[in-house]
């Protein structure tokens, strides 16, 4: 029941708005500050509706997930524009990505195109963000995933192989495919419907959120770790406080020298079990390095260079059991902090 | 489980059982956890041998890839009663086309169906009189290296400790699919209903009561023996530890299997002047392509055994194999479930049991699908905009 004519007709204003005002990345890149416009009336579920056109998308970067088999094989990264919008107890998000076929069934060997936005249970300063691909252990992320097929879930997972389905939330969502394009919207109450592991937004009290976007495509038979992922953003209630600081920190830089970095990682011993650009071997003892550096922030790859027992993806050989704890098979990092620091800039340049 | 493939008629009672006790709807009406194919042949689902799956040397997963619901496993397909049998809407359906003068169709599928199980049944190899071919029933393996295990991110496949059963937890599952692509036998489905896979479970409820599966039960040609390896009063035990003559399918596949197989003896071939050639008929490579290297020596036991039998002397494995009463073809002890610990030993409710192979809540939600249709979705309303 769409206006096509009159839309038509808008989309040359809106793109030319939406050049104008489009929000700049934060240093980085791979980190944006997705701005939520404070709304008087109630957001409406729906994908095309007019008010998102008049505001000024956010450009989130996903990149192929590798790090792990199954990994994303259809390449390349995909750019989202998110815009958000929320009322006195509602937020809502709108999320439109390029996806030539629209894959809306599931079925043997068929899967649905789908999104999934990412909210970690806790964060703040001296916490550890749950890790960015579904969380770790004592850190658990709440998913909400909205597949083309119309199924919505809310999950929660610490770690892979641990989402589990929650309790209704009460979140709802919509999307549309229009010429080549998905857009999505999603929409819950600040308050979560029953209780579980469900993410809370307080606006008044935390001006902003840390929020992942996951997207698979399914018609390249994504599903599951075939997907693409972003980095933590932060999702920014216009208007209300918050700790800049602190979410500063996601889009820091390391100004060690790369160069002696990547020198580093064969003189210390990474190449023997890392695959990533430029390691001829491939090896897949741990983890494969592709895109670390748009995926996960500063603090998380200096971290995993120093305690690598800190955060360890469970099942995937990556670990072993030692005096009764969970130990992973890589080292920790012997060597200086400028060596240290070298190879966090090496690892930035991963994207 | 061992099949004596040498008295396989093929006549799929066992697919029946199989299908009228597990398999009969819900997204289950193309999976076929017991089939029969005739070989050589594609088989079910088509091609299956060459979909990939299964270990390499190194024991690690190959690739495997999602047989076509149409073109490979072949669906359920409904006929045009409708239009063929009461073209004019009045119940009559007794006038030929020429007679009045219209063309009504010819009773036939809506949709020609491409494939299916045992689509290409009897047509084996070989040219007359020399044609061959023998049936090759077919239910999960329960391998003791599954692949499907092996591939599941979410560990919701498990193998049970008491007894091998391998099980797909119908609440862990998330439909991925990935075991599909690694099982080298294609025993495992994706049901597209409730968006989870599913297998051949063993019978395992009629297993905990002492009863064997419904494929074994209902075989009329008595070609299947149930029990435990290790249990040496077990036909099983005797069949493939004490005579050697059952073997695994595709063991290079590298799952270990546990359904063995008794390769078929074959009749002998013709020569161009008609005479008996003392040959058999089934080329020795085609079954130790199946079967492996060991067809052969087997194939010499089962002659050597037979002859024993036909001069009246004693033969322990052609007695094991003619299976004169089901209590000696099936070792299998119900009361080694009531032990504490194990799943049967909660006491069976009389009347009626629920065997759920599906996961509560899916069903319950199965149950509401109309509401979800029209947007009443727990989570609250989705969907997309048309």
């Amino acid at each position: 029941m769409r206006r096509p004519v009159q839309r038509l007709g808008q989309l040359g204003v809106i793109a030319l708005l939406a050049a104008l005002t489009f929000s700049p990345a934060l240093a980085g890149d791979s980190v944006s500050f997705i701005s939520a416009r404070q709304a008087s009336a109630e957001p409406l579920l729906d994908p095309l509706g007019p008010v998102w056109e008049s505001l000024a998308p956010t450009q989130v970067t996903l990149y192929p997930q590798a790090s792990l088999i199954p990994a994303s094989d259809s390449g390349g990264v995909l750019n989202a524009s998110v815009r958000a919008l929320y009322s006195g107890k509602t937020l809502a998000l709108h999320i439109e990505w390029p996806d030539a076929t629209r894959s809306a069934t599931r079925g043997v060997g068929k899967f649905a195109d789908g999104i999934a936005l990412q909210w970690p249970l806790r964060y703040g300063p001296g916490i550890s963000l749950p890790y960015v691909g579904m969380g770790h252990r004592d850190a658990a992320a709440a998913q909400w995933l909205w597949r083309a097929d119309g199924s919505m879930e809310t999950l929660a997972a610490e770690g892979f192989g641990t989402l589990t389905t929650q309790s209704p939330d009460g979140v709802m969502a919509r999307g549309a495919w229009r010429d080549g394009k998905w857009q999505v919207v999603f929409m819950r109450s600040f308050a979560p419907l029953t209780s579980g592991q469900h993410v809370r937004f307080d606006p008044a009290k935390q001006g902003a959120v840390p929020v992942a976007l996951a997207l698979w495509n399914g018609d390249a038979q994504e599903r599951n770790g075939k997907k693409h992922l972003s980095a933590w953003q932060v999702l920014r209630f216009e208007n209300t406080p918050a700790n800049e600081a602190y979410f500063k920190t996601f889009s820091a830089t390391e100004n060690g020298n790369a160069e002696n970095g990547k020198r580093l990682m064969a003189e210390k011993g990474c190449v023997a079990c890392h695959s990533f650009p430029g390691n001829a071997a491939q090896p897949t003892i741990g983890p494969n390095l592709a895109y670390v550096g748009a995926i996960h922030h500063l603090d998380y790859l200096l971290e995993s260079i120093m305690k690598p027992s800190k955060i360890i993806v469970p099942g995937k050989n990556y670990s072993m059991i030692q005096s009764g704890k969970l130990v992973s098979l890589m080292p920790p990092l012997e060597g200086t902090k400028q060596e240290r620091r070298d190879i966090a800039a090496f690892l930035q340049t991963l994207r | 489980m061992v099949m004596d493939l040498n008295k396989c008629i093929g006549c799929q009672t066992c697919t029946s059982a199989c299908k009228t006790q597990w398999t009969n709807r819900n997204g289950r009406e193309y999976m076929y956890w017991n089939n029969v194919e005739t070989r050589p042949g594609q088989g079910y689902p088509r091609k299956w041998e060459e979909a990939g799956g299964g270990f390499d040397m190194s024991g690690e997963l190959k690739a495997g890839r999602i047989p076509d619901l149409r073109r490979d496993y072949g669906t359920a397909f409904d006929m045009n009663y409708l239009e063929a049998l009461n073209p004019r809407g009045d119940g009559v359906h007794d006038q030929p086309p020429s007679f009045d003068g219209e063309e009504h169709p010819h009773l036939a599928p809506v949709e020609m169906p491409v494939s299916g199980p045992n689509w290409d049944e009897d047509q084996g190899a070989g040219v007359y009189p020399n044609s061959y071919h023998f049936y090759l029933p077919r239910i999960c393996n329960h391998c003791t290296n599954p692949a499907c295990v092996a591939a599941c991110p979410r560990k919701a496949i498990y193998k049970r400790e008491e007894d091998g059963i391998v099980l797909v937890d119908q609440s862990r599952c998330r439909g991925y699919q990935h075991c599909v692509e690694a099982c080298p036998y294609k025993k495992i489905y994706f049901n597209p209903i409730f968006n989870r896979s599913e297998k051949c479970i063993f019978c395992y409820p009629r297993i905990e009561q002492g009863l064997p599966p419904a494929c074994a039960q209902q075989c009329v040609g008595r070609i299947r023996f149930v029990g435990y390896l290790d249990d040496v009063e077990s036909p099983v035990h005797k069949l493939v530890e004490k005579w050697k003559v059952a073997l695994p399918l595709h063991a290079e596949y590298g799952t270990q299997p546990n359904v063995y197989y008794i390769p078929p003896l074959s009749p002998s071939g013709y020569d161009a002047e008609d005479n008996l050639t003392g040959e058999r008929r089934i080329p020795e490579e085609v079954l130790v392509n199946f079967f492996g290297p060991r067809v052969p020596d087997v194939l010499k036991i089962l002659e050597q055994e037979r002859e024993k039998s036909r001069k009246g002397e004693p033969s322990e494995l052609m007695e094991t194999l003619i299976a004169y009463r089901h209590e000696e073809m099936f070792k299998l002890d119900a009361a080694y479930y009531q032990k504490a610990g194990k799943p049967g030993a909660a006491p069976v409710p009389k009347g009626k049991r629920i065997i759920p192979i599906v996961n509560w809540d899916d069903w319950n939600g199965h149950q509401k699908t109309r509401e979800i249709a029209a947007g009443n979705f727990p989570g609250g309303e989705t969907g997309e905009v048309a």
